[in-house]
């Protein structure tokens, strides 16, 4: 199913915080690639942009916030040139997003087969069968008693019933790419796997992308099959799943690493934290904005790194990487450096 | 939902029997009414006689007890100066005000749910200020100056539509106007900041992203949930507007509860003063019920236990 050309291409995306006089980036030139059949996952901490990347490729940005910059192509048409009615008319065909808060996330006022039937109405169906296919997405995303929820406000269903819902607005158009923010942040962790694996079903159904964001790595583990690491609005490593996880080469890429509990590796008291906070756009550093919270820093993190390709399918956005990917990762090898390091 | 009617019904009671107990008091600060009805040549006999026809002898706690007695089966007394029964008096001129506070009301309300989206969606332009500038205006010209203008202007000079009295369509325009400006300024207003709160919403942009068209939203997704805000203001203004239509309904000669109101005062006619306030309390209790009932009908998460 995975093809060459890519579906949807992100290139140079720059979207900014406040009005024309003066801009904060707060994506500050993304690229990214996502083909067919593929789920590629976007990571990183609060703040860090992964949601406003999102936002700015669905052009669902609030007021504030604005895309300054670059090119969102699907199937080579850029998306960022088009009037709004054209963009209207791709949302939820083409592209649809599952939101990351379930409980405001659906009008509270409207019942649920309402809400559905208006994403089941994109594509030409009979006034007729739009209930039962209501009633049937509804099953698929596994809400049992399905005839009678239909008929429910969101207040009377669960948070994870919600985001069952919620996805099952997503997919009700058979878009081609799907946006997932965060689907399952708000759930606990039982209902998260069921939610993803249905979600990751459906996609695989009628073979369309996911673009998946998160900040927790077992997710990313689990269901993608390549990682774009972010860190204060810019890509800091991209890599098929199996390297990003065997050999990281951004140290903020192994300070997520290590500060994920594991089963396979002895216990060691304390879990490491990355030190100190992610960086607003008002004071993003100099240089390489991970250097104040580095470990690994030398003199030339003062200037900015590009992403560079470091082994095949693998690139990072540091001056060490080669150096760092060849690192034991092990929390004693680079915890008292961390420490140190702020 | 029984019990909630219950609740309200007895409470709705509480409400009723202390505005007429407040206007039983009041309408009998104003003076005597039979002095309104004293003749050159009558008698202190004869003054006496008509005090008693109307009860007004008796002590005041004895008239207040007789009153509220036969008020309970319906009787109101008979208008002093008119000598027909009070509620009756009433009754029929209520058709008159209730059809132009709420053609005021439905016209204010409809154009505002315009202007307020308008305003709301084109936030910060030109239309947007201009609108918000004519609603401060809207706001604060005082009713009666809006009556007397709209009459000046549209009738006496450009001879467009009656000056005053009732019948026909066009009657009702310009009264319409001149009380409906404030609700619609106000409402105005409302719809613009409920819109703004509800555009900025999760479940607005989930709309957005399935791609329906942008009336869709607006109608189905913004206004459904700003209603449950308009529909409190509502009831409240028609209250005040019926209070509002007093003042119009003299300029235009509106045949209303207004101008039998004022009548009634200068005549110090206490049982149509007493009728009046107790259809006016009447009608804002069950414009609250009303509301109250429309509250559960939009919002599926209220529902009376």
């Amino acid at each position: 199913m995975v093809t060459d050309t890519p579906l949807l291409r992100v290139e140079g995306l720059r979207t900014a915080l406040g009005s024309d006089g003066n801009n904060f980036d707060v994506v500050t030139g993304v690229d990214l690639e996502l083909r067919e059949g593929e789920t590629v996952a976007l990571v990183g901490e609060s703040g860090s942009g992964k949601s406003v990347t999102a936002l700015s490729i669905a052009r669902l940005l609030g007021p504030r916030l604005r895309t300054v910059a670059g090119k969102v192509l699907l199937n080579g048409k850029d998306l960022l040139s088009l009037s709004e009615k054209g963009m209207r008319q791709l949302r939820g065909r083409d592209i649809a997003v599952v939101f990351q808060e379930p409980m405001t996330s659906l009008n509270p006022v409207l019942r649920i087969g309402t809400q559905l039937a208006e994403s089941i109405r994109r594509n030409p169906v009979a006034a007729s069968s739009v209930r039962d296919r209501a009633i049937a997405l509804l099953k698929s995303v596994g809400i049992t008693n399905p005839e009678s929820r239909i008929d429910m406000y969101p207040h009377q269903l669960s948070g994870g019933m919600r985001q069952r819902v919620m996805v099952a607005i997503a997919v009700a158009a058979r878009p081609r790419v799907l946006i997932a923010d965060e689907p399952t942040t708000a759930l606990d962790v039982t209902t998260q796997a069921q939610i993803l694996d249905l979600m990751q079903a459906r996609m695989a159904e009628f073979g369309a992308a996911t673009l998946l964001i998160t900040h927790d790595m077992g997710v990313v583990a689990r269901y993608a099959q390549k990682v774009n690491v972010m860190y204060s609005g810019g890509i800091v490593e991209r890599s098929d799943v199996h390297s990003l996880f065997a050999k990281p080469a951004h140290p903020y890429t192994r300070g997520l690493l290590n500060s994920m509990p594991r089963l396979d590796r002895p216990r060691m008291g304390r879990l490491s934290a990355i030190e100190g906070l992610p960086p607003s756009v008002l004071t993003r550093p100099k240089g390489c904005p991970f250097q104040p919270r580095c470990a690994f820093r030398i003199d030339k993190c003062s200037q900015k790194p590009p992403l560079e390709s470091i082994a095949a399918g693998h690139e990072a956005a540091c001056w060490r990487a080669r150096e760092i990917a060849s690192l034991p990762l092990d929390d004693q090898a680079d915890a008292p450096a961390m420490r140190s390091g702020s | 939902m029984s019990c909630f009617i219950l609740r309200r019904t007895l409470s709705a009671g509480v409400v009723i029997f202390g505005v007429v107990t407040v206007i039983f008091v009041l309408s009998r600060l104003i003076g005597d009414p039979i002095a309104l009805m004293i003749q050159p040549g009558m008698t202190v006999a004869d003054i006496e006689e008509l005090r008693a026809i109307w009860n007004l002898d008796a002590p005041i706690p004895e008239q207040f007890i007789r009153f509220l007695g036969s008020a309970l089966t319906g009787d109101f007394g008979l208008s002093i100066w008119q000598g027909q029964p009070a509620l009756g008096l009433v009754l029929e001129s209520l058709p008159a005000t209730l059809l132009l506070t709420s053609a005021a009301l439905l016209g204010a309300l409809l154009l505002a749910l315009v202007l307020g989206s308008l305003a709301a969606i084109k936030r910060d332009s030109m239309l947007d200020r201009t609108l918000m500038s004519l609603t401060l205006f809207g706001q604060s010209v005082p009713n009666f100056w809006l009556a007397l203008m709209l009459v000046l202007v549209v009738s006496v000079h450009f001879h467009l539509l009656p000056p005053a009295g009732y019948g026909t369509g066009s009657h009702l325009v310009l009264p319409a106007i001149a009380l409906g400006l404030f609700p619609l300024a106000r409402l105005t207003r409302l719809v613009r900041a409920e819109l703004l709160d509800v555009l900025s919403q999760d479940y607005i942009r989930t709309a957005r992203s399935k791609g329906i068209a942008p009336w869709l939203i607006l109608v189905r997704h913004c206004l459904r949930n700003i209603a449950i805000s308009l529909v409190t203001v509502i009831a409240v203004d028609f209250g005040t507007l019926m209070g509002g239509a007093v003042v119009t309904e003299t300029i235009f000669a509106w045949p209303g509860m207004g101008r039998l109101m004022i009548d009634a005062i200068s005549h110090r006619d206490f049982p149509i003063m007493q009728a009046g306030a107790f259809v006016v309390a009447l009608v804002v209790v069950l414009t609250s019920l009303i509301a109250d009932i429309t509250y559960a009908i939009i919002n599926p998460r209220i529902r009376y236990a």
